[in-house]
């Protein structure tokens, strides 16, 4: 919702270097025909922005959004589909080059998580390993510290959703391992998050050949440090 | 799990059509004012759709029904929602407060079933309205036929419609839905085909 932003706007619609941080995702996947935005915290007002740029798009509302979990709310924006979909987080920046290399990647259908360097302030960590396919992830928890975080990005089928009441990743660790891609995302939890975003937006977002970008480490809390090495 | 087949219960006027039927009977017809009035207070909830309705039919109750027929069959549809409806027309239906005896060009031409209100006729003449169609009986008859029925319409006329069905999806093709309409729809589309799209995947 943004309240750690504390600028009073739903996540997507904060400004990163005076523009809406969805503007630069819709950027990204302005050649993707079908699209399903799901819309909860003020609505409206995203509703009202998204169709300026893709009229397109259908949205799906959750108007539960304070109690569903991830899971459930996934399942309410893939309701009817059958085929594998593409899973993007509205409330973060993405490297442009690095989220159209995730998606050719995931070009055969098969289920791929997007796993990022940056962790940001409360991630969700991806254990990964490198085998001769390439990388994999062979666990998600948000307490096991780990060099990379899941991206909340994935190429995933609706048979791989259960029906259950619990956060998105729980239901996927059921699901590990699954294959993985890196991409450059910066979730825009934190002013300090804002600032990184701006600080690189340039180079997230101008096509560019080579390595990801070399985010700083973020500096884990006392109790975090507590807890990983507990 | 196997999923229940849908039936799909499309408003009529500025979903299905481009534009709403009454104004352009009434445009042709030298009414346009007055049925401009009554559509803009039937839109923004100032007076319910029968009171409206039975308004217009006074209205316009002298003109030959066949008169009415031709300029409604000159209404434009909207040509993917018509693709849609003849590629699912077992589980398509029409949901109109219109009288009967003037929207059957068009739905002869869509080819699915309708509910409509009913028109008290004497051959090319129209008489009087015999019954308003109702939307919520309209969704328990089509609940009958499916599992599950996914309404799609525009403004504050299809509240009950939304209120019946299992699934709704607002649309803005002709009008932006009212929050009203927004606030108890699953999904919200602006454009015809991702509207056909999603309705697809709901089938």
């Amino acid at each position: 919702m943004g309240t750690g932003l504390g600028l009073g706007v739903p996540k997507c619609l904060v400004p990163v270097a005076g523009r809406p941080a969805i503007d630069y995702l819709l950027a990204s996947i302005v050649d993707v025909p079908r699209v399903r935005v799901l819309v909860g915290y003020r609505e409206q007002d995203v509703m009202a922005h998204v169709r300026m740029l893709r009229p397109d798009v259908v949205f799906v509302r959750d108007p539960a959004f304070l109690r569903t979990t991830s899971l459930q709310t996934l399942q309410l924006s893939v309701r009817g589909l059958t085929e594998p979909f593409l899973l993007l987080d509205g409330d973060s920046i993405y490297g442009r080059d690095s989220l159209a290399r995730f998606r050719m990647a995931c070009a055969d259908g098969k289920p791929m998580l997007g796993i990022t360097n940056y962790t940001g302030a409360s991630p969700t960590y991806a254990a990964v390993r490198a085998t001769s396919a390439g990388l994999s992830v062979s666990g998600l928890s948000t307490t096991h510290v780990s060099e990379y975080a899941w991206a909340k990005t994935a190429l995933l089928t609706p048979t791989l959703l259960t029906d259950e009441a619990c956060p998105l990743s729980e239901c996927l660790s059921k699901r590990l391992p699954i294959r993985a891609g890196l991409v450059d995302r910066i979730l825009l939890d934190t002013v300090d998050d804002l600032r990184h975003a701006e600080q690189n937006l340039a180079a997230l977002t101008r096509p560019r050949q080579g390595t990801l970008i070399p985010f700083p480490k973020r500096r884990l809390s006392r109790r975090k440090r507590e807890k990983a090495a507990s | 799990m196997k999923r229940l087949p849908s039936m799909f219960a499309l408003d009529l006027d500025g979903t299905v059509t481009r534009r709403e039927i009454l104004p352009v009977i009434a445009d042709e017809l030298g009414f346009a004012s007055e049925i401009a009035l009554l559509t803009r207070l039937s839109l923004q909830g100032s007076m319910r759709f029968e009171q409206v309705f039975r308004l217009s039919v006074e209205v316009l109750r002298s003109i030959p029904i066949s008169r009415v027929q031709k300029i409604v069959a000159g209404i434009p549809l909207d040509p993917e929602i018509e693709a849609f409806i003849a590629a699912h027309r077992e589980s398509c239906a029409i949901i109109t407060g219109n009288l009967d005896c003037w929207i059957s060009p068009l739905v002869e031409r869509l080819g699915c079933i309708s509910f409509s209100s009913v028109a008290a006729t004497q051959g090319d003449t129209l008489v009087g309205i015999r019954s308003i169609q109702n939307r919520t009986r309209a969704v328990q008859s089509l609940r009958k036929k499916a599992g599950r029925v996914v309404a799609v319409g525009q403004t504050l006329r299809d509240l009950p419609l939304f209120e019946e069905s299992d699934a709704n999806v607002a649309f803005g093709g002709l009008y932006d839905p009212p929050q009203a309409l927004i606030g108890i729809s699953d999904f919200v589309a602006y454009e015809s085909r991702s509207l056909c799209q999603l309705l697809s995947s709901l089938s």
